[in-house]
C-alpha cells in the first residue's frame, strides 16, 4: 500500500508538472458576470495569472496571461509563460462547445542542456456550463514549434563532444484528452482537470496523464 | 499588405527553418550509430549490425565483455583492455567488446526484436563467431552480469568462466524486493522534474530523442549506487532507451511484475564464478551480492574498497587484479 501511495504521489506531481494551463478552462457561463479574474495554481507548478473577458465583435472572449516555474526547488530556469484566449464557440441552453488557444514560451535547464521553446496550444471542450458549476470533456494539442538547445559542459565533456547547439525544428508535441470541472463559491472559482497525455505520434509519455487544479477570484 | 511586401519575410522564415536542425536525425543530439556511419567498426550478425572492437590474438582464449543497462554501452569497460602494471588481458586473451542490440552505437530496433531471447541468441552468435567449437569467458557489469548469467543458464557448456561485476537482480522476485531502492523517487527530485518537463521541449518520438531523454536520468537518479557523476563519470557513447524499456518489459508479467528467472538451471554449472562488488553501493553491494552468489554452485566474492557501482571505470586496476587472479586459477579449464 505504501508503494502504491508513493507511486500515486509521484505520478500526481509529474502529471501536474506536464500540464498546468489552469487558465484554459474557466467557466464560460460566468463571462458576463465579472470580467476580471486573477488566479493561482497552488500545487506543484506554482503559477499565477490574470485574465479579462472582453467583447470581440459582440462575442465574449477571455484573454489572459500567466507564468509559472517548476516546483522542484522553485527552479527559475524551468519556467513557462502563456498568452491565451478562451471563448464559447457555440451553445444551446447550458451546453457549450468551447475553444481555447495559447502562445507558449518555455525554458528548462537540466544536466545535459539548457533549452528555450516556443509553441502553441489549441484545445476544445464540450460540456455543461452553469453559473455555479461546469463539467466538460476536453481535448487539445500542444505543439512545439522550435526548441533552442545549448548543451551542458558535462554532456559535451563526458558523453558527446560533437553535440550541436542551436535551433531544432519540429521538436515535438503533446496530445491531451480528459475531463474538466469547476464550482463557484461567491466570487471564487475552483476548477480541476485530469486526463491522458500522448506524444504527437501517440507514443507514451512519462507520466501518461495530467492533473491540474486552479483557484480563481473574479471581480 | 501586398505579396511583394510579404515575400521577403516569408523567404527569411523559410531560410531560418531550413537552417534548423532535425532532433530526430542522429549526429546532432546524440551520435550516429553503425547504421548511419560506416566508419564505425561493426559486424553484421543475427539480423542486426553491432558496434564492436577486438584486441589481441584471435587464437587465444576469448573474453567477451557485456556492458550494463540494458541500454548502456561498452565505453566504460574499454579500460579493462588496457595495460596496467605491465600487463594487459590482451596479452593472453582475445578481447571482444561490443554494444548490445539497440544500445550504444549499435543499430536501433523496435520492440519486436528487443527481447531476452533475441539477446541470448545474439550472444550465442557472437560466441560461435569468435570461438567456434570452443568455450569463452564472460565479464559482465551490472545488467551485463545478469545477461552473462542468462547465457550460462541456457548454454552452460560454452562458458569457461565468468566475472560478474556488481550484477543486477538475477531473478524477478529479487528485483521486486529492491526496485523501490534503485531510484530516487523523492517528490522534489530535480531529475524527475527535468525528465517530465523535457517532453515539452523534445517529444520522445524517435530513437534519437528517446536516447537523448534517457540521459536526463543518468546523473542523479541512483544516488545510493554511489557512482562518480560530477567529475570524470563513467562515460557512454549513447544510451539505448528502447532496449532499456523493452528488455525490462520482456521480463515482466502483464501486470508489470518482474517474473524473469535467469537462474533455474544454474545448478548444473559447476565452474567457479567470480563476483566483484564495490564497498559503497547501498542497494546491490556486498550484502546483496552475497545472497546472489548462492544461485551458483561455486562462487566467490571480492569487495573493492571505496568503489561504487561504476567500479569498472573508477577502480579498473583493482578490478583487473582480481579478474587476472581468477583467470589464472581457471587457465587449465579452457577447452
Amino acid at each position: 500500500m505504501k508503494r502504491l501511495q508513493q507511486s500515486a504521489a509521484i505520478a500526481l506531481v509529474l502529471a501536474s508538472l506536464l500540464f498546468d494551463d489552469i487558465s484554459a478552462q474557466w467557466n464560460v457561463a460566468r463571462f458576463d458576470t465579472r470580467p476580471n479574474r486573477i488566479y493561482v495554481d497552488p500545487a506543484f507548478f506554482p503559477a499565477v495569472g490574470y485574465s479579462r473577458v472582453t467583447s470581440f465583435f459582440g462575442h465574449s472572449v477571455q484573454l489572459g496571461i500567466d507564468a509559472g516555474v517548476v516546483a522542484a526547488e522553485l527552479d527559475r530556469h524551468d519556467f513557462r509563460g502563456r498568452l491565451h484566449l478562451l471563448t464559447s464557440i457555440m451553445s444551446w441552453r447550458s451546453l457549450h462547445v468551447t475553444g481555447s488557444t495559447a502562445l507558449i514560451a518555455r525554458g528548462t535547464d537540466n544536466s545535459i542542456y539548457r533549452g528555450y521553446n516556443f509553441g502553441a496550444d489549441v484545445s476544445a471542450s464540450l460540456g455543461v456550463y452553469r453559473t455555479g458549476w461546469f463539467l466538460a470533456a476536453e481535448c487539445g494539442f500542444d505543439k512545439s514549434g522550435a526548441t533552442h538547445i545549448e548543451h551542458s559542459d558535462w554532456y559535451r565533456t563526458y558523453f558527446f563532444p560533437d553535440a550541436q547547439d542551436g535551433w531544432y525544428r519540429n521538436p515535438g508535441g503533446t496530445i491531451h484528452f480528459g475531463l474538466s470541472a469547476g464550482v463557484t463559491i461567491g466570487k471564487s472559482e475552483l476548477m480541476a482537470r485530469f486526463g491522458q497525455l500522448r506524444t504527437e505520434d501517440l507514443n507514451e509519455l512519462t507520466p501518461p496523464m495530467y492533473v491540474s487544479i486552479g483557484l480563481g477570484f473574479s471581480f | 499588405m501586398q505579396f511583394k511586401q510579404w515575400a521577403p519575410v516569408t523567404l527569411v522564415l523559410l531560410v531560418a527553418c531550413d537552417d534548423m536542425m532535425d532532433p530526430g536525425e542522429p549526429g546532432y543530439l546524440v551520435p550516429m550509430t553503425v547504421a548511419e556511419d560506416a566508419s564505425i567498426p561493426a559486424i553484421d550478425m543475427n539480423g542486426s549490425r553491432f558496434h564492436m572492437e577486438t584486441f589481441g590474438n584471435p587464437t587465444d582464449p576469448v573474453i567477451i565483455f557485456l556492458h550494463g543497462g540494458p541500454g548502456g554501452d561498452y565505453r566504460s569497460m574499454l579500460p579493462m583492455g588496457q595495460r596496467y602494471d605491465g600487463y594487459s588481458l590482451a596479452d593472453d586473451f582475445f578481447l571482444v567488446f561490443w554494444d548490445q542490440r539497440g544500445s550504444g552505437l549499435s543499430r536501433r530496433h523496435d520492440k519486436d526484436v528487443l527481447t531476452i531471447d533475441v539477446y541470448t541468441n545474439d550472444l550465442n552468435e557472437l560466441v560461435n563467431r569468435y570461438a567456434p567449437g570452443r568455450q569463452v569467458f564472460l565479464i559482465g557489469h551490472s545488467w551485463g552480469g545478469m545477461y552473462s548469467t542468462r547465457y550460462i543458464n541456457e548454454h552452460p557448456t560454452r562458458v569457461a568462466g565468468a566475472v560478474l561485476i556488481e550484477p543486477g537482480p538475477l531473478d524477478g522476485p529479487t528485483f521486486e524486493s529492491i526496485k523501490d531502492e534503485m531510484f530516487d523517487f523523492n517528490l522534489g527530485a530535480e531529475w524527475l522534474n527535468d525528465w517530465a518537463w523535457n517532453s515539452q521541449f523534445l517529444s520522445p518520438d524517435d530513437h534519437a530523442r528517446m536516447d537523448y531523454e534517457r540521459m536526463l536520468g543518468l546523473k542523479d537518479s541512483q544516488p545510493r549506487y554511489h557512482q562518480r557523476m560530477d567529475e570524470n563519470p563513467a562515460p557512454f557513447w549513447r544510451l539505448g532507451a528502447a532496449a532499456s524499456k523493452y528488455l525490462k518489459e520482456d521480463g515482466d508479467s502483464d501486470s508489470g511484475i518482474a517474473v524473469y528467472d535467469f537462474t533455474d538451471q544454474l545448478s548444473a554449472y559447476l565452474t567457479p564464478v567470480l563476483f566483484i562488488t564495490g564497498s559503497l553501493n547501498e542497494v546491490i553491494g556486498e550484502e546483496f551480492q552475497r545472497d546472489q552468489m548462492h544461485n551458483y554452485p561455486v562462487a566467490s566474492l571480492v569487495v573493492v574498497d571505496n568503489a561504487g557501482h561504476d567500479l569498472e571505470w573508477t577502480h579498473t586496476r583493482e578490478v583487473l587484479f582480481h579478474v587476472r587472479a581468477y583467470l589464472d586459477e581457471l587457465e587449465g579449464g579452457v577447452s
